[in-house]
């Protein structure tokens, strides 16, 4: 599995280029805007995506047919690619936190390590609902459904950010969502991956 | 050892590598003992299938030509001077049909043709 | 010594296409050509063979192994070459290497450089950068480096010209002086499986129309040149797959020496693979 690890970041590489312009460029707005929440925002979404790129670019390259050729059961490049995306959405949301204390500094609510995890949170359920999508439909057609899933925690996240963190406090015991949701999502995932991997076994190529 | 091969002689592959290398033997080129090419270096070499090279040394094998060592190769025979003999008179003859269809398309009798050979076999 | 493939009673319904009741064998130390027309089913079968598609029916065995219950120990065993080149275009053989080489035990760098360095391909260059022959080319590589037992070609040599080709030709021969090998080549390219190749197998229709040894078959088939409307003359016994032309027709002779004997008038000649297989897919029965 190490070699098609290489592989995506080899990939990532090449077209993530991209991204870091255009991370650089939101970088750059917001030292004038003084807002740094939608650039830490885009750079957890950015590394949620990166791995439905990477499954696009595969298939445009006919290494997905390829692939089933070598020595690696199905089981395991999908694991690669779950990996692959927890990875990139670790980093992203370590990025998220750099930038937010880079930017705004430490405050009491402590935003600047919640939001990354709010996001973190989010892109690991993004990433469970849609991977499975993706192995049954393809990357193209799961980019309409990548947009329309992606609203809804960024605008719950924001709206928490917006409120000052006092949103959603009188209406949830946060220690207790706190130590649930890790395992809720870890649940989530795990299904997720069982669910990618019947899709992926059952495939013809 | 030279094999060449037609692809317009009508002949099958495996019967052209019999055939010259059955000459080659008889020429004293190939001396007794002296040890082939592997079918697979042959089959490769001349781009064409083991199986032909295949057998074509069973083929000599089976005429006495070559004896086949398991692990060590494919050995030229020590030569039965009966068998040579008979191959000599085969080779002569197929010369001899040829000479014969050649004449009779050309409408040559039988008595100009055998003076021909008469003067030919003095000659020489 | 063992059968590198055994395929039997393979079936698969595909959309409107169907694979029925193919059979295959390749005994270690040959090259065995696959042969049809588009559609008549060659992908199929190696794709069934590789694993990509899940047959309805049939057992797959490679070297000994069950293909669908032990595919990853028999891959590594394999080296696969597809028509179409596989690598992403940013890639660079020396990528591939890092890419491939970990999930190979066999995998062997001296062995690709010098591949490499045979073709000469730049480590460094991008696969973007290749000429089709190049990419081809580098296919080979990456399938020959862990030094398969098996070697299977898709329409691999097609689309490229005959100088490259030969290149690739000479590589597989020297690839199957270790006898305990073996090639699988699906191919358009007939003439070079006229030279090389141990057996044949011609699939028509999801079928396997003909399959044998490859000398034989030249031997044994021939094409008559008939007159026009000499073929009623012929006993059906005797007929084969027939096609007319403006000046007379030609039959396709299953075996030459009894049709030689029967009708010694009869003009015969040589029959090719394209000739079995056109004779086949378009004669009139």
């Amino acid at each position: 599995m190490k070699g098609l690890f290489i592989k995506d970041l080899l990939t990532i590489r090449r077209y993530g280029k991209i991204m870091v312009g255009a991370v650089i460029l939101m970088l750059a707005a917001s030292f004038f805007l003084e807002d740094f929440s939608f650039v830490s925002a885009m750079v957890v979404v950015f590394g949620a995506t990166l791995p439905i790129t990477v499954f696009s670019y595969d298939t445009l390259a006919h290494w997905d047919g390829y692939s089933l050729t070598l020595p690696v059961t199905r089981r395991q490049l999908v694991t690669s690619k779950y990996l692959l995306g927890l990875t990139l959405s670790a980093i992203g949301s370590l990025l998220s936190a750099l930038i937010n204390l880079v930017g705004e500094g430490m405050d009491e609510n402590r935003l600047w390590i919640v939001l990354p995890l709010i996001f973190l949170a989010g892109s690991i359920l993004y990433l469970s609902i849609l991977l499975p999508l993706v192995y049954q439909f393809g990357a193209e057609k799961s980019r309409l459904m990548i947009i329309l899933i992606l609203i809804l925690p960024f605008s719950i996240a924001a709206l928490y950010e917006k409120s000052g963190g006092t949103l959603f406090s009188f209406a949830l015991p946060v220690p207790l969502i706190a130590a649930v949701l890790p395992l809720a999502l870890l649940a989530v995932l795990a299904l997720s991956w069982y669910i990618s991997c019947r899709i992926y076994e059952h495939k013809e190529f | 050892m030279d094999i060449l091969i037609s692809n317009t002689s009508g002949k099958p592959i495996y019967e052209q590598i019999t055939a010259q290398i059955k000459s080659l033997i008889l020429q004293g080129e190939l001396t007794e003992g002296q040890s082939l090419p592997s079918m697979r270096l042959l089959a490769k070499e001349l781009r064409i299938s083991v199986i032909t090279t295949k057998r074509a040394y069973e083929d000599l094998e089976r005429d006495g030509f070559i004896v086949n060592v398991p692990g060590k190769g494919c050995f030229v025979a020590r030569q039965n001077t009966e068998l040579v003999r008979e191959e000599h008179l085969r080779l002569a003859q197929e010369h001899l049909e040829a000479a014969v269809s050649v004449a009779r398309s050309g409408a040559i009798s039988l008595q100009e043709l055998t003076e021909l050979l008469q003067l030919i076999y003095e000659d020489q | 010594m063992e059968n590198l493939i055994e395929i039997a009673h393979l079936c698969k319904q595909y959309g409107a296409f169907s694979l029925k009741d193919v059979n295959l064998t390749l005994p270690a130390g040959s090259i065995v050509g696959l042969i049809g027309e588009n559609g008549a089913g060659k992908t199929t079968t190696l794709k069934s063979l590789l694993g990509l598609i899940r047959p309805d029916e049939g057992q797959i065995n490679l070297m000994g192994l069950d293909a669908q219950k032990e595919g990853v120990r028999a891959h590594r065993e394999i080296g696969v070459v597809l028509d179409e080149c596989c690598f992403h275009e940013h890639l660079t053989p020396a990528h591939l290497e890092r890419i491939l080489s970990p999930l190979f035990p066999s995998w062997d760098p001296a062995y690709y450089a010098a591949l490499l360095r045979r073709f000469a391909l730049d480590p460094t260059k991008c696969v973007k950068a290749l000429s089709r022959g190049m990419k081809t080319k580098l296919s080979l590589a990456c399938a020959m480096a862990h030094h398969p037992r098996l070697l299977i070609l898709d329409e691999a040599t097609s689309g490229l010209d005959p100088v490259v080709r030969s290149e690739m030709l000479d590589l597989f021969l020297e690839f199957i002086q270790d006898d305990s090998r073996g090639i699988l080549m699906s191919t358009h390219i007939t003439t070079d499986l006229e030279r090389v190749a141990d057996y044949i197998v011609l699939l028509q229709h999801g079928q396997v129309r003909l399959a044998g040894e490859k000398d034989q078959m030249l031997e044994r088939f021939a094409v008559a040149q008939l007159h026009q409307g000499e073929e009623a003359s012929i006993r059906s016994a005797d007929r084969g797959p027939l096609r007319r032309h403006g000046f007379g027709a030609e039959m396709l002779v299953a075996d030459r020496r009894a049709f030689s004997r029967a009708y010694p008038h009869i003009p015969l000649n040589r029959a090719t693979l394209d000739d079995i297989m056109v004779f086949y897919g378009k004669g009139e029965m």
